[in-house]
């Protein structure tokens, strides 16, 4: 439904986009996440209008809308800020959109009706958008890029000015509503919880290009390359030393890999007690041990000074002390070759 | 965050384009003006000659006029201090009702044209004024017993009725936001009474006592009107004297090199000021507001004779003003009022003196159009670039704040009365003149209230659907429609009650009304007397309506001064 082709952007000196390929299917949602910086704004805006690229081309439906007009292109937008009009009351929000388009008083207030029942916050009309709470804010804002029914909603970090409880709320409920309403939509945040539990695809940026565009499932499983996975905050990343064949020597140990990865990624769903004298197995002295409700986190300290960092779940006794000798295996298809 | 540019690609042209109207107005009426008085004072004959100037710098009479310019302002800073730091103490530690009522009201003489202002302390404490009627009525005596009239003691006290509630604000808000636990710390310490003043309060209060002496130091430095009317012959400041040079003696190359010692003076000190004023600004923080409700009956005294004092100095000036302008000899008239409309010379040069209010309204109302066009357009500027040029531009765009409308009126009568720009013989030099000190009250008025709207509320209208125009329409001018019209308002009043520049170039046919309040003092009779406080009180009627109006429309955000 949407194509980004080639997009470049510099601001100045510095390049923000570096010739960036997107496609989102109708009826997708589609997350981009990224580090801040890495241009995801910047993307939105220019699929948006706001921002003119030094190159590339943004194309709908087969229709290249570089040459629309930002208020000709018919999106939705929701802004981090919320960017509400403070001297318009909650209805003067939402029908902003319709009164452009033209749309007579009395349908613009039952479509006004419709959306605010869609975001939960029916009767809502007469208030005055300055003494909203931060959520209901953040329904109103929704609302109002709802109301025109847009081809495309575009959201940009909409969940971010809220604190994190609300924030947990308010994605599940979001994607609902999205869903329902039956939009493409562009989401963009920081938060990697926060596009798992949101997209149907995320794509993970990086200084201004797409590094992995894959289901939140897949993104976590499987990252393809350092930056995603240090992204996603995964631990025991060790760069390859050196390569011989399809095995990979490093620091902790030697892996199978695939291809020329520069590092593996040991994940931690498949790090496993042993034996200390299974074949293979990882020794290691406990480092540390923190509670973490569901169960342990445990720091193995490794050979070379290096470490190891692996949950167990609190049913399994005996619970390893400080100063312990542990051996650890590695499921094989848990082993994640990454790219630099 | 991704950096927010404005797409304004497409409308830089134009918008370039427009942005070179406000600087060109400036050039041509403001700089262009200033550079004839730097060049009849540093040349001879078209050849750069420091002679003449170096000749006026080393008279005496020139140091003494810059000398008691300099001492009078100082004493009347000092004053204004001592007078006003109990009051803002009051102001920044006590609750009690009335509190922001009056405290906004401290701003009316901020509105007030000198000669009104003038006017008043002649209508209270002048030879004719209420006071001396009454005390020769109570007394049975034949001349006045408190003879003020034209010394230095009412210059005086018209200068800390004017910049009483200027340093009142200034301190007031600035120890409000201080720690009131700092105080209580130092009192547990063991310091109390005139050391906890000493120790604690003033060196705290320091950079805003600082900067607010320095802005009062400014505006009785540049002190004009008050001078003039009050202070009688005797007395002049540089702003009196470059009066009297040019106008009075003709001599231009004084007047000129007063002028530059008066700007360049000026300049230092608002560069001070400026950066003063950006400390205060950072320095406060948010703590706990700490006005309290007053516990024992010390200190409802104590807050009883500073709002006595206060109500006394800032009103009774004024009910003198309207009260004695409908006294006659037998008691309650309208006399003066009627004689308004009278032309009593039948002079071909000399208008009835209510003509001067149909001139004052007519050019008040370019003004305020021309100001608000102009400084709609420079706050944009200042609001939408950043960087170097903005840097530039910001102070560049204030400056006509820190010239003195006097210097600037005596430039402009010897810049704009030959080609190329041949005005002199046009009414329209008043306006122009007065656009100029109004441009930057515009400015300061919109400017904060653009700057609170984040890009993303344009955005907004726009990704909704509105093209450029009907979002700066529907949404913009919406926004700012507050800072505007208190801006305006401004604009209007400045206009209205402007002397200095307008006694150089007001056409002896077209006065306006303060020029014609200020013939009418200066000439003797009851009936000129009476009706020179009936215009006054007119005029502070309009400037009263105005204040309510800025009062009521100025919230937190509006209005950077």
């Amino acid at each position: 439904m949407l194509d980004v082709q080639g997009i470049t952007v510099a601001f100045g000196d510095t390049p923000v986009l570096r010739g960036l390929d997107l496609s989102v299917g109708k009826n997708e949602i589609m997350c981009l996440l990224g580090p801040s910086g890495c241009g995801k704004t910047t993307l939105l805006r220019v699929m948006a209008g706001l921002e003119i690229p030094q190159a590339g081309d943004v194309v709908v439906e087969g229709v290249s809308v570089m040459d629309v007009p930002v208020h000709e292109r018919g999106f939705g937008l929701m802004f981090q800020d919320f960017a509400l009009f403070p001297h318009l009351d909650v209805e003067g929000n939402i029908a902003f959109g319709l009164k452009m388009q033209g749309l007579p008083p009395a349908q613009r207030e039952a479509r006004v009706r419709d959306v605010l029942d869609v975001v939960g916050l029916a009767g809502f009309e007469r208030r005055d958008v300055a003494h909203l709470s931060g959520g209901e804010r953040q329904r109103v804002a929704l609302a109002r890029s709802l109301a025109p029914n847009p081809r495309l909603l575009m959201l940009d970090e909409p969940l971010g000015s809220l604190d994190a409880a609300l924030r947990e709320r308010l994605v599940v409920e979001l994607r609902a509503i999205i869903k329902r309403v039956g939009l493409t939509a562009v989401y963009v945040t920081h938060d990697h919880h926060e596009a798992f539990a949101i997209a149907d695809r995320i794509a993970v940026m990086n200084a201004g290009r797409i590094e992995q565009v894959d289901a939140p499932e897949t993104i976590y499983q499987r990252p393809k390359s350092m930056f995603v996975a240090q992204f996603l905050r995964f631990e025991n990343i060790f760069s390859v030393i050196r390569q011989e064949g399809e095995i990979a020597h490093t620091a902790v140990g030697d892996f199978p890999v695939e291809g020329k990865p520069g590092a593996v990624l040991l994940h931690p769903d498949g790090i496993t007690l042993v034996g200390s004298n299974t074949p293979d197995a990882i020794q290691g002295i406990v480092r540390e041990r923190v509670f973490v409700g569901d169960g342990y986190q445990i720091t193995l300290r490794v050979a070379d000074d290096q470490q190891l960092i692996f949950k167990l779940p609190s049913t399994s006794p005996p619970v390893p002390i400080i100063g312990e000798q542990l051996a650890v295996a590695i499921l094989p298809d848990r082993i994640i070759s990454l790219s630099e | 965050m991704d950096a927010n540019r404005p797409a304004l690609k497409r409308w830089g042209f134009l918008w370039r384009g427009l942005l070179l109207v406000p600087l060109l107005f400036l050039i041509l009426f403001f700089f262009y003006p200033l550079a004839s008085i730097f060049g009849v004072s540093l040349t001879l004959e078209g050849q750069f000659d420091l002679s003449e100037f170096a000749d006026v710098i080393a008279s005496g009479y020139y140091r003494e006029t810059l000398w008691f310019t300099i001492w009078q302002a100082a004493l009347s800073t000092g004053l204004t201090l001592a007078l006003a730091l109990p009051g803002a103490y009051v102001f920044a530690r006590f609750q009690f009702p009335g509190k922001s009522l009056l405290l906004s009201l401290a701003t009316l003489p901020f509105v007030l044209p000198t000669v009104v202002v003038a006017a008043a302390f002649s209508a209270l404490i002048g030879p004719r004024g209420v006071v001396n009627s009454l005390l020769m009525d109570t007394f049975g005596l034949n001349a006045p017993p408190i003879q003020l009239d034209r010394t230095l003691t009412l210059v005086l006290i018209a200068h800390v009725f004017y910049n009483y509630a200027v340093a009142l604000r200034m301190i007031s808000s600035y120890w409000s936001n201080q720690n009131p636990r700092m105080e209580e710390a130092a009192r547990v310490l063991g310091a109390h009474g005139w050391r906890l003043w000493w120790a604690v309060r003033l060196p705290v209060l320091r950079p805003a006592i600082t900067a607010a002496g320095i802005l009062v130091f400014i505006f009785t430095f540049t002190s004009f009107g008050v001078v003039l009317i009050l202070g009688g012959p005797r007395f002049a400041t540089l702003e009196v004297e470059i009066y009297r040079q040019a106008v009075n003696l003709f001599n231009l190359p004084m007047a000129a090199a007063l002028s530059l010692v008066q700007i360049g003076l000026m300049f230092a000190v608002m560069v001070v000021y400026t950066r003063l004023q950006k400390r205060i600004a950072s320095d406060s923080v948010s703590a706990k507001k700490a006005a309290r409700r007053p516990q024992n009956w010390r200190e409802w005294t104590f807050i009883a004779a500073n709002l006595l004092f206060m109500t006394g100095l800032l009103f009774a000036p004024l009910v003198a003003l309207v009260a004695r302008s409908f006294t006659g000899d037998n008691g309650f008239t309208t006399q003066y009022y009627q004689q308004l409309t009278i032309n009593s010379r039948n002079s071909v040069l000399f208008v009835p003196p209510a003509q001067s209010i149909g001139n004052s309204v007519l050019f008040a109302i370019l003004t305020t159009f021309l100001a608000l066009m102009l400084g709609l357009i420079t706050a944009y500027l200042l609001s939408r670039s950043q960087g170097r040029l903005t840097n530039l531009l910001d102070p560049l765009f204030m400056l006509p704040l820190a010239t003195s409308a006097v210097t600037l009126g005596f430039g402009y009568i010897i810049a704009l009365d030959e080609p190329p720009l041949n005005l002199r013989a046009s009414p329209v030099l008043i306006p122009l003149a007065h656009t100029l000190v109004a441009m930057p009250f515009v400015v300061r008025s919109a400017l904060p209230a653009l700057r609170s709207i984040p890009p993303s509320v344009q955005e907004a209208a726009r990704v909704l659907g509105a093209s450029p125009w009907r979002a700066w329409w529907l949404v913009e001018i919406p926004l700012i429609s507050r800072g505007l019209i208190v801006g305006a308002t401004f604009a209007f009043t400045v206009s209205m009650g402007e002397f200095g520049a307008s006694l150089f170039v007001a056409r002896p046919d077209t006065p306006t009304m303060p020029i014609v309040i200020y013939r009418l003092l200066e000439q003797p009779g009851a009936v000129n007397y009476g009706q020179a406080l009936a215009m006054s009180s007119l005029l502070m009627l309009v400037s009263g309506v105005a204040f309510i109006l800025i009062e009521r429309l100025r919230t937190a955000g509006i209005g950077e001064f």
